[in-house]
Parts: structure tokens; sequence; C-alpha cells
């Protein structure tokens, strides 16, 4: 086991590198200059432009981060390959870069406060689609075509169609438009995700609605596989010795069928888990939620690249993780499971 | 798990066999499923008692309603789709369809025990060994996990596996497929359990372990005493371990008789074709088998007559016309065929492998 997870991480380092420099190659492609972008509508004075050129490394500099001429006076843009491996080796100490837009903030500063937002919403709905969702589709499966079964099947085809941007807008018009106003302001919930000191709610009120409209799909695409996970375990015949064993049928789902059931499910989740670690731009946009997935999109419309690369550095080895932790999960679910050696090992 | 030792319980095994009846009385049982498409009539009118240390071979086709009969013993056909349409099953005196389901957990695995057909599948791959044997004992006998295990490991010494106290705590994929019917047997055992219930046992297992398992049965047998139901679709398995066999056709029985008789003096045209598709080994002779040609009856428009009238090479007007009721031709041996009562039908017809070869000491 060891062995096996110590090659997953050592295989991290291609695609590490594969992302980065697909990130850093767009950024050369996507028209638009950044630092003109960062000037807006003014006219910069040239030996500002240069400088700020040099503090991002966009033109050569010298050892004391001054600019370099060339024998005509101009400056000389950094070859790509050469800004690179300077990202890199940044990285390697830890250093993200700095943002194009934030007056000059470091990159990691702006993610470890955008982070721990996307972090809780993301537990919030995680939790809420593993129980929502392995709980609709036990009950569905147990109670195969009564009412339960179809209204499930009928909830989650609409879950499954609606676009979650959508769906979060409706659940802002319904909790907190129409319901404030029903019931004269006396209940409704956050349509957003500002909190604060002049907070209206206590902090877990606002995570409500973004959860539920994070968790929608996955929850509706989770019920149907432990569904059907569920009613292709009961049929196995390790199902029919149980019983003929004496055990009652609810003894024989909670002990010989969940188990067998769930380990497809707990891949679906811990993936999803990756994916929403990987922020919800639309979710966090209509809610306004201050996560990286806002801020990435935020980013990439003012053509912030530093921000843009070091969040989806970041992304990239958070899923990586998570996805390394749903593999070694397996091999603790299913015992046929068993990564490098024997378990003679 | 061990939550069940509760209520006023009666253990059935402990109590005697009342006067004038059996371990186990099938009596005219029928079992009827209700499909779309019509009433499947899977069990139509099986009838057959069993005593302790008896066993009864149960043989016929795919399909011929033997694993149906013996999963409603167990109470383990799902209803609906399923329903008894009549007769009765009775354990120790007691009728088993009359009981609850909270009752037949009390008999399922402990009073009676089932092996199935297939030990690749038939074991959760996600416990271990020494779990799923234990669980029976924690159930019905209130075990301890150590217990349990201990009592596992006893088991599977019993049944022949080597190294046992290590093999309890692996998992069913590191074992063989010899090995897991081995560990099936065991499970079905654990409870010492008045008849245990065979759903070909052998047939997805090799030649050679076949044999072995067929033995492990018959010597645990020896040793509990408990009754055995081998359900096979091949003769050859049930001919020395089965004291009576009941040969079933279209749900219901067609021959019934003790081993002897139904090898030796069958009386039923489906009988001999069974004995007839047995392959002979006889050397520098290479003959084609002979097959029952056609396949078995749809059971949801079964023939007028006599079921197997469409396939009986046989068959007369009489026999699509009319069902046949039981001949005895011998004491406890029946056929249902209108010729049975005709012993020149019979000697004309009846494959020559039987008494003529028995008497040189062959019977393949």
């Amino acid at each position: 086991m060891g062995k096996y997870i110590l090659k997953r991480i050592l295989q991290f380092i291609p695609v590490f590198l594969g992302v980065t420099l697909i990130l850093f190659a767009m950024e050369n492609i996507v028209p638009g200059d950044p630092i003109k972008l960062m000037a807006g509508e003014k006219k910069l004075d040239p030996q500002t432009e240069v400088t700020l050129r040099a503090s991002y490394h966009l033109i050569e500099t010298d050892d004391n981060g001054q600019p370099v001429y060339d024998e005509s006076g101009n400056t000389i843009e950094t070859p790509m390959w050469k800004r690179y491996v300077f990202y890199v080796s940044g990285l390697l100490h830890g250093d993200l870069g700095t943002s194009y837009q934030r007056s000059g903030q470091p990159v990691a500063d702006i993610l470890a406060q955008k982070y721990p937002y996307t972090i809780r919403l993301s537990i919030c709905a995680i939790l809420l689609e593993a129980i929502v969702g392995i709980g609709a589709g036990m009950v569905s499966a147990i109670k195969r075509y009564s009412f339960w079964d179809i209204l499930v099947t009928l909830v989650t085809s609409i879950l499954v169609a609606m676009p979650a941007f959508w769906f979060g807008m409706l659940l802002q018009l319904f909790f907190g438009i129409v319901l404030k106003d029903v019931t004269g302001g006396g209940f409704y919930l956050p349509i957003s995700g500002a909190g604060g000191p002049n907070a209206e709610f206590n902090d877990w009120v606002y995570y409500i609605l973004p959860a539920m409209t994070l968790a929608a799909v996955s929850t509706a695409y989770c019920a149907r596989i432990m569904r059907s996970q569920l009613l292709e375990v009961l049929n196995q015949d390790y199902i029919r010795t149980a019983r003929a064993k004496g055990l009652s049928r609810r003894d024989v789902i909670w002990h010989h069928a969940l188990k067998n059931a769930l380990i497809p499910v707990v891949t679906y989740i811990g993936i999803d888990f990756g994916a929403m670690m990987a922020g919800a731009i639309l979710t966090e946009t209509v809610f306004n939620w201050p996560g990286v997935g806002y801020e990435t999109y935020r980013a990439i419309t003012q053509r912030d690249w530093p921000i843009v690369l070091g969040s989806v550095t970041v992304i990239v080895v958070v899923v990586m993780v998570i996805n390394l932790l749903v593999d070694v999960s397996y091999a603790f679910l299913d015992p046929r499971i068993r990564y490098g050696a024997g378990k003679n090992e | 798990m061990a939550r069940k030792k509760n209520d006023n319980w009666v253990e059935l095994k402990d109590q005697p066999v009342p006067e004038g009846s059996h371990l186990l009385e099938v009596d005219d049982l029928k079992m009827y499923f209700h499909t779309q498409d019509g009433v499947v009539k899977a069990v139509d009118g099986v009838s057959y008692t069993l005593d302790r240390g008896e066993t009864l071979g149960v043989v016929g086709e795919s399909g011929s309603g033997k694993s149906v009969t013996s999963l409603t013993i167990m109470g383990l056909i799902d209803m609906p789709p399923g329903k008894i349409e009549g007769g009765d099953v009775r354990y120790r005196g007691k009728s088993l369809l009359e009981m609850s389901e909270h009752e037949m957990e009390h008999i399922r695995g402990n009073d009676i025990a089932m092996i199935f057909q297939d030990p690749m599948t038939s074991l959760n791959p996600v416990y271990t060994i020494g779990r799923q044997l234990g669980e029976g004992l924690r159930l019905h006998r209130g075990y301890t996990k150590e217990q349990a295990t201990e009592r596992s490991i006893e088991l599977l010494r019993m049944v022949g596996i080597p190294n046992a106290e290590q093999r309890v705590k692996d998992y069913p994929h590191e074992f063989s497929g010899g090995m897991r019917q081995r560990v099936m047997i065991a499970m079905a055992l654990a409870c010492d359990p008045d008849i245990l219930i065979a759903d070909e046992p052998t047939t997805a297992l090799d030649v050679t372990i076949q044999a072995q398992i067929i033995e492990l049965m018959k010597e645990m047998q020896e040793k509990n005493g408990n009754a055995i139901i081998m359900i096979t679709h091949d003769l050859g398995v049930v001919a020395d371990v089965a004291d009576k066999i009941m040969v079933m056709y279209a749900g219901s029985p067609v021959e019934f008789g003790t081993a002897d008789e139904i090898f030796y003096g069958a009386s039923h045209p489906y009988t001999w074709g069974l004995i007839r598709s047995i392959p002979k080994q006889v050397k520098d002779e290479k003959k084609p088998l002979t097959p029952i040609k056609g396949n078995p009856p749809s059971l949801v428009n079964a023939p007028k007559g006599c079921p197997f009238s469409p396939r009986c090479p046989y068959a007369q007007d009489i026999c699509r016309n009319k069902k046949p009721e039981p001949h005895f031709v011998g004491e406890g041996h029946y056929t249902k065929c209108h010729f049975a009562s005709d012993p020149d039908f019979i000697k004309k017809n009846a494959p020559s492998t039987s008494r003529t070869q028995n008497a040189e000491g062959g019977e393949q």
C-alpha cells in the first residue's frame, strides 16, 4: 500500500507540470495585455509601465530587479520558457506569484482568504449529497415501485435536467423573496453569501441555499447510483445465502447489501467532492460567494493570470490528493482490491 | 447481531417428531407466480416425506420447479409475485407456510439450511469467511464473537480446509471454487440443522471436485444425522447418495421411487430420457449421446394432457388430452404415465442399461 501511494504521488509531478505549462501557454495566446488592462482608461507613464513589467518579470531584469535594455534602448520581453521556469521555481518555494489587479497582493494570500469559504461550502454540500442521496436511493430501492420510489425517480430526473445556476435562482426567488413576502418578513433565507459583522443571520444560515444548489445535481445522481446498485446487490446470490441463514430482511440490507452497494457510491461522492473543492463557479457566482470559484471567474474576466494560474495549480493538487484518497478508500471497502504487492507484504 | 434469542420461541429441533408424521412433509404443494404473461405454475402439486438421515434426490431439467420447491420450503420466494395456491409443508408436524416471517427466520439456517449452486457468488465478497460462518451461530445460538470464531475454525477443519486458524480470517476471493463450496457446507451445517437442502451443489465445480463435495456431504450426514434434499439435473450425482428420487417435470413429479427403483426399474419415458442422457464410459465406441429432444414446456400454457407429451416419443392421443394419474408400480414407487401399467410397453422401451448391466456391477 505504501509503495502504491508513493507511486501515485510521483505521478502528480507530470500532471502538475503539464497543467501549469498549458495554462502558461494560454496566457500567451489569449489576447489582452495585463499591464494595459491594469491601467484601464488611463494612459500609463512609460517609466511606470517598465517598472511594472519588470516587477512581474514580463521583461528581462538584472539581479537587482532593474530592467535590461537592448542596444536600441528597448526593453527585452522575457521568453515564455524563462518565465515558466521562474514561476515553477517560485511555486517550489511556496510563492504563487502576485496578482495583476488586486494591487499587487500575493496570490497565496488571496487564495488563503478564499479557500476556507469554498471548503466549508463543499463540506456542507457533500454532507447533504451523501445523506440525502444515499437515503433517497435506499428508500427507492427497498420500496421499489412504491409511491416513494416514483417520487425519488421523478425528482432526480428533474434535478439532473435542471441547470444548477437556474436552480439556485429559483431557490433565491422562493426562499429569499416569495417566502419573505408571504410570511411578512418573518421567515426567509439569505440569498447571497454576504456575512460579516453586519450579518442578519448566523453564519451557517448563509450556507443553506448555496449548499443546496451545489449539491442538487450530484445528489440526484447519487440517489440514482445508490438505487441501482442496491437493487443489483439485492439480486446477488450472497444475499440469498444471508437470507437462508435466517437473517431478517433488515439485517440483510444493513449488514450484507449496504457495504457492497456503497462501493461505487463512495467513489462518486469522492470524485464529486474533488470537483466541488475546485470551486463551483456557477453556484459561487449566483450567490456572490467569496470562494475560489468566484475568484477564478473574476480573474479570468479581468485577465488576472497569476490568480488563474495559482488557483488552478492549487485546485489540481487538491483534486489529485482527493482522488488518491478515494482510491485508497476502496481497499478498505472492498477486500478484493489490494494495491501493490499481495497481502503478505 | 445476536439479538434474537428472545421471545417464547420453542426450539423445534428439540421437539420429538409427532407420532404418525415425518420430519418434513410436503403435501401437494402448489406455488404459482402471477406475472404479466399469466400464471406460471412453477410448482404444481409436489408431495414427499423426509426423515432424519434420509437423502432425497430431486432431479429434473432447468425450469422444472426443483429449486422453487425448496425455496418455497425455506420461505424465500417473494410473495408477490409468488403465491401459494394450495398444499402444505410441515416440519416436525408444524406448518411452515402458516409461520410468520419472524418465526421462519428461526427456522432458516437453524432447522433447515441451504447451500447453493454457485459457490463463487454465494459468499459475500466484503466479509471474511469467519464472519460469515459465525453469523448464523451468533444469530441462532447467541454466541459471542470469540465463540463464533472458535466454532468457525472447528467447522472449517471439519469440512477439510487446511490451516483453518489462518483461513478463517481470509476473504472469499482467496478461496478456490471447491474450497468455497466446502465453506458453504460448513456454513449450512453450523447450527446443526435437521435438513440440508443442496441446490445443485456441484454444478459449478470441476468434475474431480464434485465427487469430493458429494463425499463430504455424505460424511457430514453420517456424523450429524441430518436429512438431505439434493437437487440436481444430473442423475449421476444422486445415484450413490439418494435413498429416494423424485423426477420432476414442468412443476410436478413424474416419477418417484427409491434410487434402485428409479435406476433399474424406471417406468416413465422422461426418466428413461434422463438415464439415456448420462454419458457412458465405453472404450472404443464413440456413440452419440441420446438427448431428450425439444424444450421443457412453458409453465404459463402448460399442455392440456401429460406435460411431457409434446416431447415424448411414445405419445398417443390420450397423452395429449388427459393428465395421467399416478400409477403405483411398486410400494412408494409411482409414475405419472398412461402406459405405466403396461409391462410390455416398459419392457420394450426402457433403456437397456438398467438391470442387465447392473448385474455385472456397473451402473454407467
